[in-house]
């Protein structure tokens, strides 16, 4: 496998690691229920960190004694994650370092992207270890069974954290190679023979070759022609 | 860029055209000014102020870069031959109509080809591999050398290591100085002085400390290793989620202790996998 294909599965990865982590947000991220001895569960609650706890039972009752309270992941941050979720998958589809003239151009770009990881991260590690245990729930997957009472409780962690861990491993290696690659070359200055290339011509005189050649070639053939006064002009140039 | 071979086939055309219907004087301006135009591009090339075209003559502007380089690196760029020559086609050729004569329109013509003989480097293009490791090879072996050599990194060997490679630099220079006097004027050998002049100034001034790459990036040879290091990236990433998940468990175990047991396994199943695949991280691409 080429080295420019390695590159490009792990683009697309990285991809489809923003596309989850993106559609992370609007799965359940954790829930807890709890079941009677006879099957039956009478709480049941599940949390989202867009739209915070929701439940598929009646919110009355033991359900809603048992409710937990908010987690207040701030929404601000949600707000930023997701921007800078489309900033990066910009930045992937459309700031190629291959492509570009000028590398050190892409320094921003390249810290922006680590953001998402930063912000990632920020949900994966912080909302167990800090938000959930706060309110004494458990993670990733414990089932308590309490013999007295007949009752099993249950705490896990839903779909949507497990898809936003996913997404993190998928993109993770684009981004960090493409920041490596902006702090580890640099490119020599080409745009420098652009510029000395137009400035030479800009230097220059200007000469048709192509008119005076048709000029002459008509001259030759009988008719009048202007261009000894076009060239009167150049007699100045040349001292 | 001039393509000079279009250039050439359309002064050919247009010589012919002025030979046969006798515009002597057309042909002889546009050689001058083809002249002027070559001239502008050796001096700005070399890195020398343009022309002031206001009040300085082509063959001046000759003797300016023939003394630059003569003081800097012993050599002249034009004959003396041809600044002559020049100096007297400028001064002729507006004060006599007489001079539109064959002779006179040939020996110009034969006057701009032998300078466009002069094949000087442009400042900013970049060594050849061959060229670079001819140079510097010396130079790299011995820093490469002492920078393994040292034990101890920390007594700051840069400081030395900058003497010597500038000690080196200094003495290939002097070489090649003694090439260009002796042999005369030679593109390569011009070439060679004016990138050790650069490496002495880049080696004396601070760098960033970042590869430089000249041309696509996709070319070079160090950032082709470099994308092999993306595999590694993802054993690193999966790792970091395991630490991440894991510290986040072991941060639940010192909460409640009660529940160590049960969640001491689940410790054993994230951060045992966690530091496998750094450590084949660390077999496998720590290299690059």
């Amino acid at each position: 496998m080429t080295n420019i294909n390695i590159k490009q599965i792990f683009k697309g990865l990285c991809l489809v690691g923003l596309i989850l982590l993106f559609i992370s947000l609007f799965f359940d991220w954790y829930s807890f229920s709890y079941e009677n001895s006879s099957g039956q569960i009478f709480v049941s609650w599940v949390y989202n960190p867009l739209f915070e706890w929701s439940s598929d039972l009646a919110i009355s009752g033991s359900n809603l004694e048992l409710m937990p309270n908010n987690l207040n992941i701030p929404i601000l941050i949600s707000i930023i994650f997701i921007g800078s979720l489309i900033f990066t998958g910009y930045v992937i589809l459309y700031k190629d370092p291959e492509k570009e003239r000028k590398l050190q151009s892409l320094t921003y770009y390249a810290y922006g992207n680590f953001l998402t990881l930063v912000l990632s991260s920020f949900y994966i590690i912080s909302f167990p270890a800090v938000y959930l245990l706060q309110e004494g729930l458990f993670y990733p997957y414990i089932l308590y069974e309490d013999y007295q009472t007949g009752i099993t409780i249950s705490y896990l962690f839903g779909p949507g954290y497990y898809i936003q861990v996913l997404g993190f491993v998928l993109s993770f290696p684009y981004i960090v190679f493409y920041l490596r690659i902006i702090e580890k070359f640099q490119n020599k200055d080409n745009d420098v023979s652009v510029v000395i290339d137009k400035y030479i011509n800009n230097q220059q005189d200007n000469i048709d070759l192509d008119k005076l050649i048709a000029n002459e070639k008509l001259k030759l053939k009988g008719l009048n022609e202007l261009e000894e006064v076009e060239l009167l002009k150049f007699k100045d140039v040349i001292r | 860029m001039t393509d000079y071979t279009i250039l050439d086939s359309k002064f050919s055309s247009l010589t012919e055209a002025c030979m046969i219907s006798k515009n002597y004087y057309k042909l002889i301006v546009v050689t001058l000014i083809l002249i002027s135009n070559y001239i502008d591009e050796i001096g700005i090339k070399l890195s020398i102020r343009p022309r002031k075209k206001d009040n300085e003559n082509i063959f001046n502007y000759m003797k300016l870069i023939n003394a630059i380089f003569s003081d800097n690196l012993k050599i002249k760029i034009f004959e003396d031959d041809h600044i002559e020559k020049i100096k007297h086609f400028e001064t002729k050729f507006h004060k006599y109509e007489s001079c539109l004569t064959p002779n006179f329109v040939k020996d110009i013509i034969n006057l701009y080809y032998e300078i466009r003989k002069i094949n000087v480097p442009n400042l900013h293009e970049v060594m050849d591999e061959d060229q670079n490791f001819a140079i510097s090879s010396d130079i790299r072996f011995c820093s490469n050398f002492l920078l393994n050599k040292n034990v101890n990194k920390r007594k700051n060997p840069e400081s030395n290591l900058k003497e010597y490679i500038l000690y080196k630099i200094n003495e290939k220079q002097r070489e090649i100085e003694n090439n260009l006097r002796i042999k005369g004027y030679n593109k390569n050998l011009l070439k060679q002085a004016l990138y050790l002049k650069k490496l002495k100034n880049t080696t004396k001034s601070e760098k960033s400390g970042k590869t430089i790459v000249s041309g696509p990036l996709k070319n070079n040879l160090n950032y082709q290793r470099s994308i092999n290091e993306l595999v590694g990236f993802l054993l690193i990433g999966i790792s970091s989620v395991l630490f991440m998940i894991g510290s986040a468990i072991l941060w639940l175990a010192i909460t409640f202790p009660e529940y160590t047991s049960i969640l001491s396994v689940l410790l054993l199943v994230f951060f045992f996998p966690g530091f496998l695949l750094v450590f084949l991280y660390w077999i496998n691409f720590k290299k690059y």
